[in-house]
C-alpha cells in the first residue's frame, strides 16, 4: 500500500498543489489531464527523479519521500521506451538482475520474456524493434523483478491504433495476474476507461477529482473534469427560475435542468444522452429543442452529428444506423430529446 | 565508379548558387590536401631511407607519440568527468567554466607554454610544489607532456560534453528507477552510450598533442619533440633536410588515426 500525503512541488513557474492519493494491491490508477498540467511532474515526484518541496510518500507506513530511485523498488515505464541501445533485448530485461547481482538471470528473464510473447526476440538488438515490440521489452524490464508500484508515463501515445489494443491487452493481463498497484499518466479518456479502476484528473497542478472511472463520467465535480471524462456539450450561461422551473439560457438557447439556485452556470450534457428524432417527442421530464444538423463526424463504430440550435452547436451520437434510418444529412432539421436529470449543472459563482 | 558517380552528381546540379558553393568550397579542399599530399609525394626512397635510419628522427617521433599519449590519458581521466557535468548538470558560473574549457584553443600557443612555465617554472608555486616529487617542467617529457594536454584537451572535453549529451535523460531515469545508482548508471548506460564520442575525442586530442608546436617549445626546447625537430633542421638546414620528416610524421598520424578509425567503425558496425 503506497499512500501520498499533501505532496507538493514547486519547479520554476509551475506549482504541484498538495496532492494526497492512495494506491492499493489491485488498484489501476488512471492520473488523467492534459499537456503541462503536471501529471509526469507528479510520477517522477513518485519515482524519486524530483524532490518534493512538501509532503510524503509512505510504502506500508515507511517514509520513502527522500529515498533515491533505485531503492524505492517503483519501476517505470515511458511513452518513449526508453531501452538501452547499446543492449539486446535479453541484456536489457536482465538490466535490474545485473544490477542486483542476482544469479537466476537466464531464468528470470526466460520467464518474463514468455509472458510478454518475446523469447523469440531476446537476441535481437532494441533498435530496429516496432513499437510495440519495443513496448513489450521495457514492460518486461520493469517486471521482471516485480516492483511494488508501476509507473507508466504515457506509455502508448507513440503506439499506432492497434499496437495500443494489443498492449492495453497486455496490461489488463499484467494488472489481473499481479497485484502490483500501478499509476498509469495518460491524456486519453478512453485508455483510461478501458484500463483503470482509479482516475484521477489533474489540471494546472491541481486534482480536481479522484475515484472510480464511473464516479468521474456520471458525477464529474467540476466542467473540467466533465471535459476531461469525454462529454462533449459544455455551456456556460444563466440559470433563470421560471414557471416554478430552473432553465439554462444562453443566447436563445433554453432548456430545464435540474433544481439548483439561480445564477451564472455551466451544463454539460453527454452527447450519448441527446437522442434525435424527426418528430416531437412529447415527455413532461424531457427538454427538446430543435436543431439543424451541420455536419457529420464518424466516430467508429458511432457518429458524432454536430446540430446548430440557435448559432449554438450541439454534439450528439448515435450509431450508423439511426443515420441511415432517418437519413440525417447536413441541413436536416431534427428536434433532439434528453433529459432533465441528464443535465449536470455547475453552479460558477 | 564512384567517381564517376560523384561527377554526375557534380554536373546534374542545375543552380548558379549550388555551381559557386561546389567551386568555393573545392577551392579549400584542394587548398587543405594538395600540400600534404605533395609533401608525401616528393619523399624519394632514398630520402626516406635516411630519415629511418636517422635515430635522432626515431627518438624524437617516439617521445612525440609517448607524450601526446600521457597527456591524452591524463585528459581522460579528467576531461571525461568534466564534460559529463557539463553534459548533464547546471551549475552557477557553468557558461563560464564552458569558456574557459575552450580558451586554449584561441588562445596563441606559445603564449600558453609562457603562461604554463609561469606556474609550472622552477620558481613558480607550481613548480616548487611539483619538485618535492622529483618533477620538473622545463626541458623534460612531464613538460611536453602538460604543454600538451593544455593545448589539446577542448577537443576531448568537448566530444565528451557533446556525446553524454546525447544519452537521453529519460533513459538514464529508467535506469534508476530500474534499481541502478547514479555510478552504476554511468558505468552501464552513460559511458557505453557515449564511448565512441569519447574515443574519437580522444583521437583528436592526441593527434592534437603530437602536432604541437608552440607551447612545447617554451617549455622544452629539448628533448626534442617532432615539431620542434623539423623547426630545427629547418633553421639550420634549410627545406631539404626537413621536409622528409616532416612528411614521415604526417604519414605516421595519418595510418595510425587510419587504424584506429577502422576499429572505431567495426565495433559500431557490430553493434
Amino acid at each position: 500500500m503506497i499512500m501520498v500525503r499533501g505532496l507538493t512541488c514547486r519547479l520554476g513557474r509551475f506549482r504541484l498543489h498538495p496532492v494526497d492519493l492512495d494506491l492499493a494491491p489491485g488498484d489501476y490508477w488512471i492520473l488523467l489531464g492534459p499537456t503541462g498540467s503536471g501529471k509526469s511532474i507528479l510520477l517522477s515526484l513518485l519515482a524519486g527523479l524530483i524532490r518534493p518541496d512538501g509532503g510524503q510518500i509512505l510504502k506500508d507506513g515507511v517514509d520513502v519521500t527522500c529515498l533515491a530511485p533505485e531503492n524505492r523498488r517503483f519501476s517505470m515505464m515511458v511513452q518513449d521506451f526508453a531501452l538501452f541501445p547499446h543492449l539486446t533485448v535479453f541484456e536489457n530485461i536482465a538490466f535490474p538482475l545485473r544490477i542486483r547481482r542476482r544469479k537466476d538471470v537466464r531464468q528470470a528473464v526466460q520467464d518474463v520474456a514468455s509472458r510478454m510473447g518475446i523469447v523469440h526476440l531476446l537476441d535481437r538488438g532494441v533498435e530496429d524493434l516496432s513499437g510495440g515490440e519495443k513496448q513489450r521489452v521495457a514492460l518486461a524490464r520493469a517486471l521482471v523483478i516485480p516492483p511494488d508500484l508501476l509507473l507508466l508515463d504515457e506509455p502508448l501515445s507513440a503506439l499506432d491504433q492497434m499496437t495500443r489494443r494489443e498492449l492495453m491487452e497486455e496490461l489488463r493481463r499484467v494488472h489481473r495476474t499481479t497485484p502490483i498497484p500501478v499509476l498509469h499518466v495518460t491524456h486519453d479518456f478512453d485508455e483510461g476507461m478501458t484500463l483503470g479502476n482509479r482516475m484521477a484528473v489533474i489540471h494546472q497542478g491541481k486534482i480536481l477529482q479522484q475515484g472510480t472511472p464511473e464516479q468521474l463520467s456520471l458525477h464529474p465535480a467540476t466542467p473540467l473534469v466533465a471535459a476531461f471524462v469525454g462529454i462533449r456539450n459544455i455551456f456556460q450561461g444563466t440559470l433563470v427560475k421560471e414557471g416554478g422551473k430552473i432553465l439554462f439560457r444562453k443566447g436563445g438557447l433554453a432548456f430545464e435542468v435540474p433544481a439548483v439556485r439561480p445564477g451564472k452556470g455551466v451544463v454539460a450534457l453527454s452527447s450519448e444522452d441527446l437522442v434525435l428524432s424527426l418528430a416531437p417527442m412529447a415527455s413532461s421530464a424531457r427538454n427538446t429543442l430543435r436543431g439543424v444538423v451541420r455536419e457529420i463526424r464518424p466516430r467508429l463504430p458511432l457518429m458524432d452529428i454536430l446540430l446548430e440550435v440557435d448559432q449554438w452547436f450541439l454534439t450528439a451520437t448515435v450509431t450508423r444506423e439511426t443515420v441511415q434510418e432517418m437519413h440525417i444529412r447536413p441541413g436536416l432539421s431534427l428536434f433532439i430529446t434528453f433529459k432533465v436529470a441528464s443535465v449536470r449543472v455547475f453552479e460558477t459563482d | 565508379m564512384r567517381f564517376a558517380r560523384l561527377l554526375d552528381k557534380v554536373t546534374a546540379m542545375k543552380t548558379l548558387f549550388e555551381k559557386v558553393f561546389w567551386i568555393l568550397g573545392g577551392l579549400l579542399v584542394l587548398f587543405l590536401v594538395l600540400p600534404l599530399i605533395k609533401m608525401i609525394a616528393s619523399l624519394d626512397l632514398n630520402a626516406a631511407r635516411k630519415v629511418l635510419a636517422d635515430l635522432e628522427v626515431y627518438q624524437s617521433i617516439l617521445l612525440t607519440l609517448r607524450c601526446a599519449l600521457w597527456a591524452t590519458l591524463l585528459g581522460i581521466v579528467t576531461g571525461v568527468p568534466l564534460g559529463y557535468l557539463l553534459a548533464k548538470r547546471t551549475f552557477p558560473l557553468k557558461n563560464l567554466v564552458q569558456a574557459a574549457v575552450d580558451l586554449p584553443v584561441v588562445v596563441p600557443h606559445t603564449a600558453a607554454g609562457i603562461a604554463l612555465l609561469m606556474i609550472f617554472g622552477r620558481h613558480f608555486w607550481g613548480g616548487r610544489f611539483f619538485s618535492f616529487f622529483n618533477i620538473s617542467f622545463v626541458g623534460t617529457e612531464a613538460g611536453i607532456v602538460i604543454a600538451m594536454t593544455f593545448v589539446s584537451a577542448p577537443f576531448l572535453i568537448n566530444a565528451a560534453r557533446d556525446a553524454f549529451a546525447a544519452v537521453p535523460g529519460r533513459v538514464e531515469q529508467v535506469a534508476r528507477t530500474l534499481g541502478a545508482s547514479p555510478s552504476q548508471v554511468f558505468r552501464r548506460v552513460s559511458l557505453p552510450l557515449a564511448l565512441r564520442g569519447i574515443l574519437s575525442g580522444a583521437l583528436l586530442m592526441w593527434a592534437r598533442g603530437i602536432s604541437e608546436f608552440g607551447a612545447v617549445i617554451i617549455l622544452a626546447y629539448h628533448p626534442m619533440v617532432t615539431p620542434v625537430l623539423i623547426f630545427e633542421r629547418f633553421e639550420a638546414y634549410g627545406l631539404r633536410f626537413a621536409y622528409p620528416v616532416a612528411a614521415l610524421l604526417v604519414l605516421i598520424c595519418l595510418v595510425l588515426f587510419s587504424v584506429f578509425r577502422y576499429f572505431a567503425s567495426r565495433r559500431d558496425r557490430k553493434r
